[in-house]
């Protein structure tokens, strides 16, 4: 990188700027102001999941140290996953530069729902405070909670599946916002076959996000409830079966590994060509490996599961589906080593996490295949051959293209260089650090040091002092990057425009972005990727005279409040509409966890339930059922007169909307009462379980549905909508019809049969 | 689309599909003979009136590919995760089929205990 001053002006305002104070970034909707917040919280939790890491390392220097008691050790590795998993590395790449960068990367002010943004992050902050809470109460079940050891620690597992659940629902969040963003909001010219390959990354991942997340959410609410009243789904004393907990948690698991790292593999397939100064080798390739390992990975969550007791035809189709995710894989590693081929490479930072990136991955990927195959996993289950292959897949892959596309867009987001001398030295400390740690844990786990426990024969202890030593070096360097970043930071030189020479459009505006990202919305012509081309030269001057220009031409920003003016009304509404399509979706999958436990425990147990549903009032429950179809109905009307601007009319439809759903709740209590005189709660059996799970879950919506119109009912009465507004009312309407259709499976299911 | 006759008229017919459906579900799941019969007719109906409150009420017979597509998604993503889990549970020997014991007395059941989990 030119580390020359530019000598450019700084500029008169700017996303850092453009407000000042801690409630200024607290209030923000500015997508790169949040990006920045999740980057400051993450690498906070990092350094503090990293510490507790070194702790235990230390305890396994040596094999039989009382540095830590046993149960403190269950404890500190329990709490290292949380951290590292659920508030580090699972909102990662997206949360951090993928809300900084998407908007910049398609030619967009701002994502489609900026307050939704502001709203993920609360979230974040809301689950880190649980997660903090849970801290101090004695987890020691990992990270994974297994059942049936995790209903048996109630309050401390309570907090902590709080904290992953409400994580899980910030994910979400961000993952529908994007996935609109992406489909809405693309500047003229940026075609689907234009979009940057980390935008791509960002929409597989998205899709994973609005796709697993509800599973993992309905799975630690069930962990919940079977803690606080003991539900029975997962406990074997009840009847309930441990190992569909571990379907359900690996169903999302699993493909969350690559929420992790595809976004890692998006910013080296941006990296690698910048610095080898080639067009990206199979650009489609690439975009269907993307969406290939999206798909793959929501087939393949068994492999974590080969010795606990699943059947045989089970392993045997799940290992086999396994090796499917080898195939996208290598295509991405081929087309990058193919992108470098014969390339002009340089070897700055970035490039250097980039090719880290490869190798490291190259070493999980491989030695990945040792766990998918039956018989190698019956050995190295459990032991620290999977910690090693983990650590190389999570640390190797998402935590170093993370650190790659840091060093990358530094000068993007600050509009600062590092000092790049101290950079690379960084990188070798981790880069021999890492291997130094984990190289030796593979050997560990071939000699069938078990992972998980806190003192060790003594044969072992050689490579465990080696890998610990190693690891200090690790956490040196990483210590180092932060050190020359944050110095950089505040007190870096300023940037020169464009310093990499990328054809990204990201780096045509100014150095740090304006509030608004453009000054007008760009069009594009051309891929970023046309590298070494004839008009590649050209290009890049037109690039860096748009970003001085920009620089120079600011005027005064202030953010704005309200209903984001990024969008024209129309595009509005399309945005709104798909985004509650997306939403309803992630609905019918928290609810299709229970459905899905259902269908497994009932023809497991067909003579139990249908004993256990004539407990039920099938009057009463098809009394309900007419009552919320009616409810359904005043509420299509609601939406129509709100298409017609009728503000009177949508307050006579939604008040008889809201006495239906009263009339609802009001029959189910007195179901309940019943249910209750009858000692039926705490749940007898897993009917009941299910029963109170679902039910207790939809009468949730249906508080919520009420919430909803009651607000609407109000902009009503302010005269609010018109022929040309009414979104609010339509979407209200969507999300109270998945409640009516979610009522008509749950009744002749409980009820009838 | 405006609240005009012609919408109020297919709103109101769909409310009565709706409750006909309704009773024709009563009667698949408790006056039919029993058995999986029963339970996979009332899941037919089921979604049946999904269907139609997705079409009618929610308009989804006007939307875009996109949003239907979107619509569908879950359903397949479901599919899959029951499929998977089923596949392990009607597959495995019955002494580790879960909930083989299913007794019928219904509150005798609970247990305070539940049984040591695996080491992990």
């Amino acid at each position: 990188m030119n580390e020359n001053t530019a000598n450019e002006p700084s500029p008169p305002l700017n996303y850092l700027t453009a407000e000042r104070g801690i409630w200024s970034w607290w209030m923000s909707t500015d997508h790169k102001r949040i990006g920045l917040m999740y980057l400051g919280s993450m690498i906070f939790f990092f350094f503090l999941g990293g510490f507790i890491a070194l702790a235990i390392r230390s305890q396994l220097f040596r094999a039989g140290s009382t540095l830590l008691a046993p149960q403190s050790y269950n404890v500190a590795f329990t709490i290292h996953g949380v951290i590292m998993i659920f508030l580090f590395i699972v909102p990662g790449v997206p949360a951090t530069l993928g809300n900084f960068l998407l908007p910049l990367m398609i030619g967009a002010k701002d994502v489609a729902f900026p307050r939704m943004n502001r709203l993920s992050y609360w979230i974040y902050a809301l689950g880190a405070l649980f997660a903090f809470g849970a801290l101090f109460m004695g987890v020691d079940t990992g990270w994974t909670f297994y059942a049936p050891y995790s209903i048996q620690n109630r309050w401390g597992v309570v907090t902590m599946t709080l904290a992953a659940f409400v994580l899980g629902f910030s994910s979400i969040l961000t993952g529908l916002n994007f996935l609109v963003t992406i489909h809405k909001l693309r500047c003229p010219g940026m075609s689907w076959n234009r979009l940057p390959l980390f935008v791509w990354t960002l929409y597989a991942t998205a899709i994973l996000q609005v796709v697993a997340t509800p599973v993992i959410g309905i799975t630690l609410l069930l962990l919940i409830l079977e803690n606080l009243f003991g539900v029975g789904v997962f406990n074997p004393a009840m009847g309930g079966d441990p190992v569909l907990f571990q379907h359900f948690f690996w169903f999302y698991s699993h493909p969350v590994v690559y929420i992790m790292i595809l976004p890692s593999m998006g910013i080296i397939s941006e990296i690698v060509p910048v610095f080898s100064r080639k067009p990206i080798f199979g650009y489609k390739a690439l975009v269907a490996a993307s969406i290939g390992i999206a798909v793959i990975s929501v087939l393949v969550w068994g492999h974590h599961m080969f010795v606990a007791g699943m059947s045989d035809a089970a392993r045997i189709a799940f290992s086999l589906l396994t090796f499917l995710v080898a195939v996208p894989t290598a295509v991405k590693v081929f087309n990058w080593l193919s992108t470098m081929y014969k390339g002009s490479i340089s070897f700055e930072s970035p490039m250097l996490y980039a090719m880290a990136f490869i190798f490291l991955f190259m070493i999980a990927g491989t030695s990945g295949i040792h766990l998918a195959t039956l018989a190698t996993d019956a050995h190295y289950h459990d032991t620290y051959f999977v910690v090693a292959h983990f650590h190389y897949t999570i640390q190797g892959g998402a935590v170093i293209g993370l650190y790659a596309g840091l060093h990358f867009w530094f000068p993007l987001i600050f509009g600062r260089v590092y000092n790049e001398k101290l950079a690379r030295l960084a990188f070798w400390m981790v880069f021999i650090g890492f291997n130094g740690t984990f190289l030796p844990q593979f050997a560990l786990g071939m000699e069938g040091m078990p992972r998980r426990y806190f003192t060790y024969p003594a044969e072992f202890e050689p490579l465990h002092q080696v890998s610990t030593v190693f690891a200090f070096l690790n956490g040196t360097g990483y210590s180092l990057v932060l050190l020359n970043l944050l110095y950089a930071a505040f007190r870096g030189k300023r940037s020169p425009a464009n310093p990499w020479g990328s054809l990204g459009l990201e780096w045509s505006t100014s150095l740090p972005p304006p509030h608004d990202n453009f000054e007008r919305i760009p069009v594009v012509e051309d891929w970023s990727y046309g590298y070494a081309q004839p008009q590649t030269a050209v290009r890049l001057k037109q690039m860096e005279e748009a970003s001085r220009a920009a620089q120079l031409h600011q005027g005064p920003q202030t953010p704005h409040e309200g209903p984001p003016r990024h969008m024209q009304p129309e595009q509005a509404y399309d945005a709104a509409k798909l985004g509650m399509w997306i939403f309803l979706g992630t609905e019918i999958l928290l609810f299709g966890g229970l459905f899905c436990a259902y269908i497994i425990y009932r023809l497991a147990n067909l003579e139990l339930f249908a004993t256990a549903s004539r407990h039920l009032s099938w009057p009463l429950g098809t009394l309900n059922t007419v009552i919320l179809l009616t409810s359904s109905y005043f509420m299509a009307r609601a939406v129509s007169r709100a298409r017609s601007g009728d503000n009177d009319g949508i307050i006579r439809c939604l008040d008889l909307t809201l006495l239906c759903a009263l009339a609802f709740l009001v029959i189910k209590g007195f179901e309940y009462a019943a249910k209750f005189e009858h000692h039926l709660f705490p749940p007898p059996n897993i009917y009941f379980g299910l029963y109170f799970a679902t039910t207790g879950l939809h009468a949730l919506h249906v508080l919520c549905g009420m919430g909803v119109i009651v607000w609407l009912r109000g902009l009503a009465e302010n005269e609010r909508f018109s022929k040309t507004y009414f979104t609010p009312v339509e979407m209200g309407g969507l999300y109270w019809h998945l409640v009516d259709v979610i009522w008509i499976y749950l009744f002749p299911l409980l009820y009838l049969i | 689309m405006e609240d005009n006759a012609s919408t109020i008229r297919v709103y109101r017919s769909t409310l009565l599909a709706l409750l006909a459906l309704t009773v024709l579900t009563v009667y698949t799941g408790k006056f039919a003979p029993p058995g999986l019969g029963s339970i996979a007719g009332v899941i037919i109906i089921a979604s049946l009136k999904a269907g139609l409150v997705a079409a009618f009420f929610m308009h989804l017979r006007f939307e875009s590919r996109l949003i239907i597509a979107v619509c569908l998604y879950p359903l397949v993503v479901l599919s899959l995760l029951i499929g998977g889990t089923y596949l392990d549970v009607a597959t495995r020997t019955k002494e580790a089929s879960p909930a083989a014991a299913g007794e019928e007395q219904i509150p005798q059941q609970r247990s305070g205990a539940a049984s040591p989990g695996p080491s992990h």
